[in-house]
């Protein structure tokens, strides 16, 4: 029997579909001889523990939570136990984000010194993340310093990992962190989602790259540590593995793992216009559709033909990184565009039927009462795009926390940043203030969070996952004004 | 004053097309491709030539889906009752159409879970009453 590759997915990620590691990785297993299987720790654990229970590891992965309890830590290992009993080969942690280090590092002491017969590796972009609870090295060094796996693949792992099943650990980005950004992307072989059991999904679809790297330096962002360049693949290429994942799976939709599917607009229209033709020489794949994430640009960038060009090829779901609705703050994040490039945005996806999901960050270092006002207004003023589905939904997520790495981690002087010495949720930094805007400390980023929260629901947009993010934003809150009492 | 709307109908092959607004033709002619009309709130149906194709909708400058726009679509016709509260309705019919898609578990039962993960149409007054209790906000 051949050795096993396996991929482990652990929490917290969507449980609606899988990720894409594995697809993407599995024809590189497969060259080197390694029976690719899929193990997804998340959707398991979603499944058997309790809601409470997971809610609690949600809010300990996502640092909104500084520890659980060793009853629900236990039985995390007992449920991974279950599912990774001994092999001999390769097991893979998908370090997806920083997200995932907590959970893999419970797990990977709990391998430690047990004898397996199966290498422990880790991979994803999480490997790079620098965090003060794994003595602020990258948790990738801090696992290999503490032996507490046998490799870390720094940056992209699809030419590495080749290396690293033949034999060859010295390839950069394997346990070093001086990885070589893929130049051509077109060279990569197309991924294998074969193997996978679909029925475990509430919402099956096919994850697909397009490019790598942004064309934006947002301050919040750490996109650039990992991928320096934006690189992307020809609209060809794309075309021709979305054509083969559907005819081997069946499975219309897709999903682009890109920062943004529109970082080079030329090749953006050429991809709608290729899927365009190919959709009317064969009928069978008329259905596909593909959804991604989507940078909101100037009308000259943007004409109403490339909207045009979406909706024909089949984009049903475009997420837009809106992040505040002042001009000012966007200005001061680099997002480089206006509120009526805005107003362009929604009218053409309006007019061309694209659904947009919004990212909005509250709470941004520089955010004064105006700024929240604006957020407020713009919930008035777009209300007729929440009502015709032309914003699908609005994500306003846990109030702006800062990670070491982002470009606004670096302005601290500038803006005035101290943490208060309470970081009391570890390597997410909650409760941050600046001097230059000290009325807006934790408490108040949280009272506009609610508040936003509340005139969103009151207009009818919808917010997925919101009572999760409302308790995670309790349990911050509480541990706040606890601290705030004991200082007192 | 009565709303006024702006339907517009296109697709590859039309060439002609007729208003009727309340059952009284109001307009009609020849196209190319598409046309664009304007109606108050009314029981509003519009032919097309050639039948059998199927039209894109587009009212008020929104691509509709005609499921949730509640468009009676026939081989040689659509119907729409445009009322005032149009646009309430549409988003009252997308909620209850996503959650029909994902709302419900393998038992037949609504899942709450899903829904608020997936969907997110809720208030979660309770919670947010914790909140403001801990920050003391009135």
């Amino acid at each position: 029997m051949s050795d096993k590759f396996v991929f482990v997915y652990v929490p917290i990620q969507t449980v609606s579909y899988p990720s894409a590691a594995y697809g993407m990785l599995k024809p590189i297993t497969e060259r080197n001889r390694l029976k690719s299987e899929l193990c997804d720790l998340n959707l398991v654990l979603n499944n058997e523990l309790s809601d409470d229970e997971f809610d609690d590891l949600y809010n300990w992965s996502a640092y909104a939570k500084s520890n659980i309890s060793t009853e629900l830590k236990n039985r995390v290992i007992e449920i991974a136990d279950q599912k990774l009993v001994n092999f001999t080969g390769w097991l893979a942690f998908s370090v997806f984000s920083f997200y995932n280090a907590r959970i893999v590092n419970l797990l990977l002491h709990h391998f430690k010194g047990k004898q397996r017969n199966f290498k422990i590796l880790l991979g994803g972009n999480g490997c790079s993340s620098s965090l003060a609870e794994f003595d602020n090295k990258e948790f990738g060094h801090y696992c290999l310093d503490n032996k507490l796996c046998d490799y870390v693949i720094f940056g992209e792992g699809e030419i590495a990992l080749n290396e690293l099943l033949q034999g060859n650990d010295t390839y950069p980005g394997i346990n070093k962190s001086n990885f070589q950004q893929i130049a051509n992307l077109n060279i990569l072989e197309f991924p294998d989602y074969k193997g996978i059991d679909w029925s475990n999904y509430v919402d099956p679809r096919l994850m697909i790259t397009g490019s790598r790297g942004c064309v934006r330096k947002c301050t919040f962002c750490d996109i650039e540590l990992t991928w320096p360049k934006f690189r992307y693949r020809s609209a060809e290429n794309i075309v021709e593995e979305m054509k083969r994942n559907f005819y081997e799976t069946g499975i219309k939709k897709f999903e682009f793992t890109d920062s943004l599917i529109n970082g080079s607009t030329s090749n953006f229209n050429k991809f709608n216009e290729l899927l365009i033709k190919e959709k009317a020489k064969d009928p069978a794949l008329a259905d596909i559709v593909y959804t991604g994430q989507f940078i909101c640009r100037p009308q000259k960038q943007m004409p109403e033909r490339t909207y045009e060009l979406m909706y024909n090829a089949g984009c049903t779901q475009i997420t837009v990184g809106i992040e505040s609705f002042s001009e000012s703050i966007r200005d001061h994040m680099k997002k480089k565009f206006s509120n009526e490039d805005i107003d362009y945005h929604f009218e053409m996806c309006g007019r061309w039927s694209i659904p947009n999901v919004l990212l909005l960050i509250i709470g941004y270092p520089t955010e004064t009462k105006e700024d929240h006002q604006s957020n407020i207004n713009a919930l008035y003023k777009y209300k007729k795009y929440s009502d015709m589905g032309t914003i699908f939904m609005s994500r306003w997520g846990f109030t702006m926390h800062i990670y070491d790495g982002t470009p606004i981690s670096a302005m601290k002087e500038e803006l005035g940043m101290q943490d208060n010495n309470s970081n009391v949720h570890g390597d997410a930094v909650f409760n941050w203030i600046s001097t230059k805007n000290p009325e807006l400390d934790l408490a108040e980023r949280i009272r506009r969070r609610v508040e936003l929260h509340e005139v969103s629901h009151k207009l009818g947009y919808t917010m997925p996952n919101s009572r999760k993010e409302l308790q995670t934003l309790l349990s911050i809150a509480k541990d706040y004004t606890t601290q705030k009492t004991l200082v007192a | 004053m009565t709303k006024q709307f702006i339907i517009e109908i296109f697709h590859e092959q039309l060439s002609e097309y007729k208003l009727f607004v309340n059952e009284q033709l109001i307009s009609e002619g020849l196209c190319n491709r598409s046309v664009e009309l304007s109606v108050p709130t009314s029981l509003v149906s519009i032919w097309f030539y050639p039948w059998k194709i199927v039209p894109t909708v587009r009212i008020n400058n929104f691509i509709v889906n005609t499921g949730l726009a509640k468009i009676d679509l026939y081989d040689h016709k659509l119907d729409i009752s445009l009322t005032e509260d149009f646009q309430e309705k549409y988003h009252q019919n997308d909620i209850e159409s996503r959650m029909d898609l994902f709302y419900q578990n393998n038992n037949g039962k609504n899942d709450e879970q899903l829904f608020d993960e997936i969907i997110g149409f809720n208030s979660h007054d309770d919670v947010v009453k914790q909140i403001k209790k801990v920050l003391d906000v009135r």
